[in-house]
């Protein structure tokens, strides 16, 4: 029976698990929003499943490279009545249900997209063996495998949009707009096209080419554009940014001559 | 009878899973309702996040249809059974599979070769410096002694008359002869007890050292020692070690600010700075031996140094550019008494009046 859950929000979103006596729920460490009186929450090695003490190592440190803590949170009801805990995203996005079963048991996502599943869902490391597309494919080479049974909630930035891909259906994907896709389906990388549009489109010299059959979801706003955005402002926005960055500029540029200076004169 | 997943027209997202067999031309889908499907219908490639899935495809009444062989190993097996048609696409896979493996087999091997290379490097840097040395030219080493004399003669702190400069002047040439480069013996006026070699063959010795020792061929010791710095181009070995070694730590640790490399490059200087000093006494003894100089004198010079000074304490020796001095002396005497010099006689100098001038005029 797959897990009631309810996930709220628009742009910050949280994800409200409805557990029944002997469920229990994962999550990232420090995601945990709320939940109810009864409920403990403890904090294992790796993916917080009752397996032996190296298969939690080694797990605990794949996941480690993958963009997840090497601990997890375990929220277990013990109690016989139903209780709620929530896991709440920690930047602007949207989280998405993934019931693992229902695709083959196991997804790719990118780095850290994990969020809080049901207990059973183990994230694991996937490599991606094709050296260009972990180079230009704006996701890296290293991304997550989200696998077991159970429902798994991942989140991204942006708006995130779900696609089935049927046998030979293909998208063109904005590279770093890849959240997670099932293992069934193609991840390459496509030049643009034209050098034009290469060099002035804006997208940068390739594409994410998705091929099908699989469900995908993407995101409308990646992670780093997010941060570069609110960067920019923060520096260019007033004025006085500008200012200062030149100053503190001049200041390095003044301490560095009077360094040089002093050790010539000295000598 | 080959393992795969179905997707395809109302097949739900999971795939649904089937074997796969090639009977004759045309491939049969047990486990599903499809009907047997002619090869030519079938187009194959490559794909899945892996890229390893071989993904059978074909169209049935309008509605296309995959299937997934993830195992590299099970595709093989399905491909050996496909009809000759199929032939140039399952080469193609193949090839496409056996690719993908060489790209990453020499990314791993050109990762296995530089690390073959620092790994060499930091196991035989004594040897690769002190032959890469042996490739500078001597009017580069010239160069320097040249550069260090005018320096010395600027200071005004050179003693070119008097018994020590004689001193000098008698012991030094018995122990360099033979060698490539032209010596130029200095004494100069500091208290301290110290001497040195630059490469290209000027040895300074400090007034301070001929007032400390306590015989001539105490001071051919230090002589020999120094000039064997020289001839085995030390300075130039533990430049290059250095320089090597700096270099291979801001590689291989990646450190923009350098100060791990400069750490790094410090304590592989040191040493081997050790090493150095060790061979110099070795070789020195060896030389002094040729010159038929009794070589107890560098063993008790020592000897003194380890009583009297305040030495690096053993367990901080790894800080220093020099061995302990006891050890040093251990060393000395372990060589000296393993070959002794039967044919060495003392040196005829009067070193009482050397220094005593030496002490007078400090």
């Amino acid at each position: 029976m797959t897990i009631q859950y309810r996930i709220a929000g628009s742009d910050l979103q949280l994800v409200e698990i409805t557990l029944q006596p002997g469920e229990a729920a994962i999550g990232e460490p420090g995601a945990m929003m709320y939940m109810d009186e009864s409920l403990h929450m403890d904090t294992r090695l790796g993916d917080g499943r009752n397996v032996g003490f190296f298969a939690r190592l080694s797990g605990a440190f794949s996941r480690a490279f993958t963009g997840e803590s090497m601990f997890t949170t375990v929220v277990e009801n013990k109690t016989s009545a139903v209780t709620k805990v929530a896991f709440a995203a920690q930047f602007p996005g949207q989280i998405m249900a993934v019931d693992l079963a229902a695709h083959g048991g196991e997804i790719i996502c990118q780095k850290g997209a994990f969020l809080a599943g049901t207990r059973g869902v183990q994230v694991g490391l996937a490599f991606k063996k094709r050296l260009r597309v972990g180079f230009f494919g704006g996701e890296g080479f290293i991304l997550q495998r989200v696998k077991g049974e159970g429902t798994a909630f991942i989140h991204a930035t942006g708006a995130m949009t779900e696609h089935v891909l049927g046998p030979g259906e293909a998208l063109k994907v904005d590279t770093g707009c890849l959240a997670a896709m099932q293992t069934s389906t193609s991840y390459d990388i496509r030049y643009v096209g034209k050098m034009k549009t290469a060099l002035f489109g804006g997208e940068g010299l390739f594409f994410a080419h998705l091929k099908g059959p699989g469900r995908v979801w993407l995101q409308s706003l990646p992670m780093h554009r997010l941060a570069r955005g609110l960067f920019n402002q923060a520096m260019m926005g007033r004025g006085k940014g500008k200012l200062f960055a030149y100053g503190y500029a001049l200041f390095v540029i003044i301490a560095i001559i009077i360094a040089i200076a002093g050790e010539r004169g000295g000598s | 009878m080959i393992p795969a997943q179905l997707f395809g027209g109302d097949i739900p997202t999971a795939g649904l899973a089937c074997t796969l067999r090639f009977v004759g031309d045309v491939l049969q889908v047990d486990g599903s309702d499809l009907p047997a499907v002619p090869a030519s219908a079938i187009t194959l490639h490559k794909g899945g996040f892996n890229d390893t899935g071989l993904f059978v495809e074909f169209a049935i009444g309008g509605t296309r249809y995959s299937a997934l062989v993830n195992n590299p190993a099970d595709a093989r097996r399905l491909l050996a059974a496909a009809p000759p048609s199929l032939r140039p696409q399952s080469g193609k896979f193949k090839r496409g599979l056996g690719a993908q493996q060489a790209k990453w087999a020499a990314v791993v091997g050109v990762l296995v070769i530089v690390l073959t290379v620092v790994v060499g490097f930091m196991t035989f840097s004594r040897q690769a410096a002190a032959l890469l040395a042996t490739q500078v030219p001597q009017s580069w080493e010239e160069k320097l002694s040249k550069s260090m004399l005018a320096d010395l003669k600027r200071e005004g702190q050179i003693v070119d008359k008097g018994p020590e400069i004689e001193a000098l002047k008698a012991i030094g040439p018995r122990l360099t002869k033979g060698s490539r480069y032209t010596y130029t013996w200095v004494v100069v006026d500091e208290p301290s007890v110290n001497a040195f070699a630059m490469p290209g063959g000027l040895v300074v010795v400090h007034r301070g050292l001929m007032a400390q020792a306590q015989s001539a061929e105490e001071l051919a010791g230090v002589l020999a020692h120094e000039v064997q710095h020289v001839e085995q181009r030390h300075s130039l070995q533990a430049l290059i070690h250095m320089g090597g070694w700096a270099a291979i730590s801001a590689v291989t640790l990646g450190d923009i600010s350098g100060f791990l490399a400069v750490a790094a490059a410090q304590a592989g200087r040191l040493s081997h700075s050790r090493d150095l000093e060790r061979e110099a006494d070795l070789k020195g003894i060896a030389a002094l031996r040729r010159a038929e100089i009794p070589p107890e004198g560098l063993e008790r010079f020592f000897a003194r140094m380890a009583k009297d000074s305040e030495d690096i304490p053993p367990e901080l020796e790894i800080l220093s550019t020099h061995p302990n001095s006891a050890e040093r002396q251990k060393a000395i005497a372990a060589e000296i008494k393993a070959r002794p010099c039967t044919a060495c006689k003392p040196i005829a100098l009067d070193w009482k009046a050397v220094q005593a001038h030496a002490r007078s005029e400090l």
